[in-house]
């Protein structure tokens, strides 16, 4: 089976003045289809670095890195971009919805950016936001959403487009236990019922236990743990 | 203050240099357009006074005749005086090599006892005298190198159309020839042959001793001589600044208007910088900075920026002036009076306030983003992510009595431009409120009709609108800027229509012959006897009208008498029916060719006050004359009006020109070229010209004098432009992040630079077309009120033609796509994985 993800001796350096600091030295990294993959470390191991590079936000300094069977580095921007469109759903810490759509709106964007017609993209989008429990704020804004809510949003944009792999950057990090809980259930619910692959960054080990793999980032290098 | 608090704003704007560099060019062009004005004018004024002084010396008094002069037998009386020094002057205007000069006529013998400074000659002594040959000159040594004549060298130069020998035979050292900058010193014979008018002087100036009673004086002369005479102390003369008062009122508005949209841009950069940091502030003052130190802080920054500003608005003002004095020069010459000006100069004063105002608007407009940075809660510290940017528009309630300051201003303006300046402004602040609340309103209204169709197009619109706290200052400088320059195109267009449909009226003849020279020349040429006979001849049964341009002196009421053009007017039928008078005054037409009394042309009766029906009194050769004003009569030759008399009172001054009216059948071109034959064996060429080419020219003056308010216009637009450009430029680097997630989500380079460019062409489309009622009100208010109110010009038309308002439409335009093209550039090229990194 073709991995959804494969990095291949990954290094990347981020210059900080007139200096250069190694960030990643040698990744190997593969993702399986409907596998669900936590990456832990400590603070500035290279975990949302390595996010972005798998998103193709970023490229490798060396190495490869291949997304849904694609080498990011002989793709351009938009192609990248593209990319992004069919296969990657994003959730960040910090939500990052935007202000000035509705729920269903933001729901709905990625549809529209990848060219789905408007009438089953917001079929699609009233689908998701039901399934996440917000059936009944999707004509709310961002700002009058609680925490809990806010984040539920962002798992239903995510998966808006079914894409293959759903990248997660610390879920549950800007919530309380409860809201937590809730959206890390939805998130492996959602991922699990559309065969999508999933990738969290985190520190918590509560929520790398939920994941079948757990991969350790430090000095640099990858190192699987489970 | 704080030294690590210095360094913390520093670094911050050393971090946001682009936004700060155009914070600071937004003030220096503003500053630049104020200093270039000011320095032109100034330097202008200054070769003026200059002139004046070198041309009256030590004179106490100048003693004054009718329009032909002072007859020389006075002079003759007053060497019989012991009290007095008599110096005549003959003045007028020649040609020297296709360029045009003045000459002064003076009497070498009394001069050193009135203009020390004319024998101070190279040749001290004998170059005075040496100009007692017929035809010899002195001149500065840089007129002498103008006009490339070498000293002992004969040359040409054309008088009133006939030419003369002349021979420079010495130069003055340029530092003593302040005031005579392209003069040309003749013996006052010389001066009197070149004129034609070897029996009288222009005016003869007096230095009195003290106690001398000057009254009294001349009434003992007039008696003894017979002549028609008025001595005038010299500080009666009227100065520069008075001369051109209301153009220079006109452009320092434009310029001060240009400063007020640059203190919007520092607005804004301002506001930018404080809501970066409200973060900060809270930190600041959760540390413990007290409110007064944080408004320290950021006033502290709004000064450098505005000095910063002031230094580098004053070098491109003295740059832009060096540009500005040809057309200047031009406009001033065709308007007013004759000024000499080849370079301007620096101004210490002038800098000095210029350095200060660059703070002073600055801080002015800093004032509300150092309300929000003193505001900034302590608590902020502990909120994740950035404070909303708080609400810190005007307050709506302003509105009501900025609108009614602004109509209770405009109504009650009448003559007083500061009252009607002060009432545009009132009105342009006013608009300046409401603009960003209207585009937000528009583009809100207009978000809610894709929402269900398309969230991007949603999501453009509702942050476009959303932005009006980032852009709202920028969006209302440039709708004041382009409501400003089409409100100025407006009324430059109505000028000009109802100069080309009073030209219709004024110059009603066919063909025109006139004494060749500049406006002021004409006051001083006429047709020679021989020219005017075969003129005469040619006409034929052809009807003939005569002019004869001349300043007189004249007074209204109890004033000073006051010097004032005038023209003296024979008229022929058609063209006395055609007269373009204000109202119609029951025989005054008949009356006026009867000559039983003159006419006053609008924007002096305005400036004197005058109306149909009232009396005047005006100094001719034969004495004071008490003349009714007949009618007030329309007419934009000159901005401070003249009285046109009738030619009979003047039996002996010849015309300077003359109007023929073709007969029956007969074409224009056909009359002008049997008046040019007719012209063949005369030693005088008059310059002979249809009504067409009449027209074309004054057209084309008339494109030249505004020529001035154009480039002023462009630089307004070109602030307003930055002002936009720097405020999108902000407000995407502020949306780095949200930018960033949509490139996450999906978001293509292309779909980002849609997304900038969309945004700023739709606020930029949004003002324009609000800009288009504000420049219809601009250009009516200026039309109406302070074109009537500075010049007494009174419009037949306003006009505002479609093109000028698809011009308005396409600047906004251009003027947002120009400003969105970097950012649009800048935001699809960011990394976004940079921008995400930063949470």
């Amino acid at each position: 089976m073709v991995p959804v993800v494969r990095l291949r001796s990954v290094h990347k350096s981020v210059r900080e003045g007139q200096t250069t600091r190694p960030i990643l030295t040698g990744v190997d990294l593969e993702l399986a289809p409907g596998e669900t993959l936590a990456v832990v470390g400590r603070s500035g191991s290279g975990k949302s670095t390595l996010l972005n590079l798998i998103a193709g936000l970023d490229l490798a300094d060396r190495g490869t890195v291949t997304l849904a069977g694609r080498d990011l580095a002989l793709l351009d921007e938009t192609e990248r971009a593209r990319l992004r469109q069919t296969s990657v759903g994003f959730v960040f810490q910090a939500f990052h919805l935007l202000p000035t759509l509705t729920a269903l709106e933001n729901v709905q964007l990625p549809l529209e950016l990848s060219r789905h017609p408007a009438a089953s993209a917001r079929a699609r989008a009233h689908a998701l936001l039901t399934a996440v429990g917000l059936a009944d704020r999707a004509d709310a804004y961002p700002a009058v959403l609680s925490g809990g809510e806010q984040q539920r949003l962002a798992v239903a944009r995510a998966l808006s487009t079914s894409p293959p792999l759903v990248l997660a950057d610390e879920p549950t990090g800007n919530l309380d236990d409860e809201s937590a809980q809730q959206v890390l259930d939805l998130l492996m619910q959602l991922v699990r019922e559309r065969g999508s692959s999933l990738l969290v960054v985190t520190h918590a080990a509560s929520v790398a236990a939920r994941c079948q793999r757990r991969v350790r980032l430090e000095h640099g290098v990858s190192r699987t743990e489970s | 203050m704080s030294s690590l608090l210095l360094r913390w704003s520093l670094r911050h704007h050393r971090r946001q240099t682009w936004r700060s560099l155009l914070a600071v060019l937004g003030i220096a062009l503003g500053i630049a357009l104020l200093v270039s004005v000011q320095a032109t004018l100034g330097s202008a004024a200054q070769a003026f006074e200059q002139a004046t002084e070198a041309a009256t010396g030590r004179a106490t008094h100048t003693l004054h005749g009718g329009p032909g002069g002072v007859p020389v037998e006075v002079l003759a009386a007053l060497s019989k005086e012991r009290s007095v020094h008599a110096a005549p002057v003959v003045e007028g205007q020649l040609y020297l090599d296709g360029r045009a000069f003045r000459y002064l006529g003076i009497d070498p013998f009394v001069e050193p006892f009135v203009r020390p400074q004319f024998a101070r000659a190279r040749q001290t002594g004998g170059a005075l005298l040496a100009l007692l040959d017929p035809g010899s000159f002195v001149a500065s040594e840089a007129t002498l190198l103008r006009a490339g004549v070498e000293l002992g060298e004969r040359c040409n130069v054309l008088v009133g159309g006939v030419m003369f020998g002349a021979l420079g035979v010495a130069a003055i050292d340029n530092d003593l020839a302040a005031g005579l900058d392209d003069v040309l010193l003749v013996d006052i014979a010389t001066a009197q042959q070149w004129k034609g008018r070897p029996q009288n002087v222009d005016r003869i100036d007096l230095v009195l001793e003290t106690g001398t009673d000057a009254d009294a004086l001349v009434a003992r002369i007039a008696k003894g001589s017979g002549a028609s005479l008025r001595a005038e102390p010299v500080s009666m003369r009227e100065s520069f600044a008075e001369l051109t008062a209301a153009f220079r009122s006109n452009l320092e508005a434009l310029g001060l208007l240009s400063l007020v949209v640059g203190a919007f841009l520092v607005h804004a950069a301002m506001r930018a910088a404080v809501a970066n940091r409200q973060v900060e502030f809270a930190l600041l003052r959760a540390l413990g900075a007290d409110s007064r130190r944080i408004a320290i802080a950021v006033v502290r920054e709004a000064v450098v920026l505005g000095l910063l500003g002031g230094v580098c608005g004053c070098a491109l003002g003295q740059l832009a002036a060096s540009l500005l004095v040809d057309p200047l020069v031009k406009t001033l010459n065709d308007l007013f009076t004759t000024v000499a000006l080849h370079r301007v100069a620096v101004d210490p004063w002038l800098w000095l306030v210029a350095l200060g105002l660059g703070p002073l608007v600055s801080v002015i407009a800093a004032a509300g983003p150092v309300r929000e940075a003193v505001l900034a809660p302590p608590r902020a510290v502990f909120v994740s992510g950035r404070l909303p940017v708080p609400q810190a528009d005007v307050p709506l309630r302003w509105l009501l009595p900025l609108v009614a300051a602004s109509g209770c201003l405009l109504l009650f303006a009448g003559r007083s431009m500061a009252m009607a300046h002060a009432g545009l402004l009132c009105a342009c602040i006013a608009i300046a409120i409401t603009a960003p609340r209207i585009v937000e309103v528009v583009l809100s209204a207009c978000s809610r009709l894709p929402s269900r169709t398309s969230p991007w197009l949603s999501y453009v619109l509702r942050s476009a609108a959303k932005s009006r706290q980032r852009v709202g200052a920028a969006v209302a400088a440039l709708v004041l800027a382009i409501g400003i320059t089409t409100g100025l195109g407006a009324m430059i267009q109505s000028f000009r229509t109802t100069v080309s449909m009073w030209l219709l009226d004024a110059i009603p003849a066919d063909v025109y012959v006139a004494s060749p020279g500049s406006v002021d020349a004409r006051e001083q040429a006429e047709l020679a006897p021989e020219t005017l006979a075969a003129l005469r001849t040619a006409a034929g049964s052809r009807a003939l009208s005569t002019y004869r341009p001349m300043r007189v002196r004249a007074r209204h009421g109890d004033s000073a008498f006051e010097e004032t053009r005038a023209t003296a007017m024979s008229p022929s039928p058609r063209v006395l029916l055609r007269l373009p008078l204000l109202d119609a005054v029951e025989r005054a037409r008949e009356r006026f060719e009867k000559g039983e009394g003159v006419l006053a042309t609008e924007p002096l009766a305005a400036r004197w006050g005058i109306r149909a029906g009232e009396h005047i009194t005006v100094l001719t050769d034969d004495g004071m004359r008490d003349a009714e004003v007949l009618a007030i009569e329309r007419h934009y030759r000159s901005p401070r009006g003249e009285l046109v008399l009738p030619a009979s009172w003047f039996p002996q001054l010849l015309p300077e020109s003359l109007g023929f009216e073709a007969q029956e059948g007969e074409d224009a071109e056909s009359l002008a070229a049997h008046v040019r034959s007719s012209l063949s064996f005369v030693q005088q060429v008059p310059v002979v010209s249809t009504r067409a080419s009449i027209e074309r020219t004054t057209m084309k003056v008339f494109d030249r004098t505004f020529a001035i308010t154009d480039a002023l216009r462009v630089v307004c637009l070109l602030v307003a432009v930055l002002g936009i450009w720097s405020s999108f430029a902000a407000l995407q680097l502020d949306r780095q992040k949200e930018i960033a997630v949509l490139r996450a989500l999906g978001a293509t380079p292309y779909h980002v630079r849609g997304l900038v460019l969309g945004q700023t062409v739709l606020l930029g489309l949004v003002a324009g077309l609000l800009s288009l009622p504000v420049g219809a009100f601009v250009g009516y208010v200026l039309a109406t009120v302070v074109n009537r109110g500075s010049f007494g010009w009174s419009l037949l038309t306003f006009d505002l033609p479609g093109e000028l308002l698809a011009e308005a439409l396409m600047l906004a335009l251009l003027a947002s796509v120009l400003a969105g093209l970097w950012p649009a550039y800048r935001m699809a090229k960011q990394s976004p994985a940079a921008a995400l990194r930063e949470d």
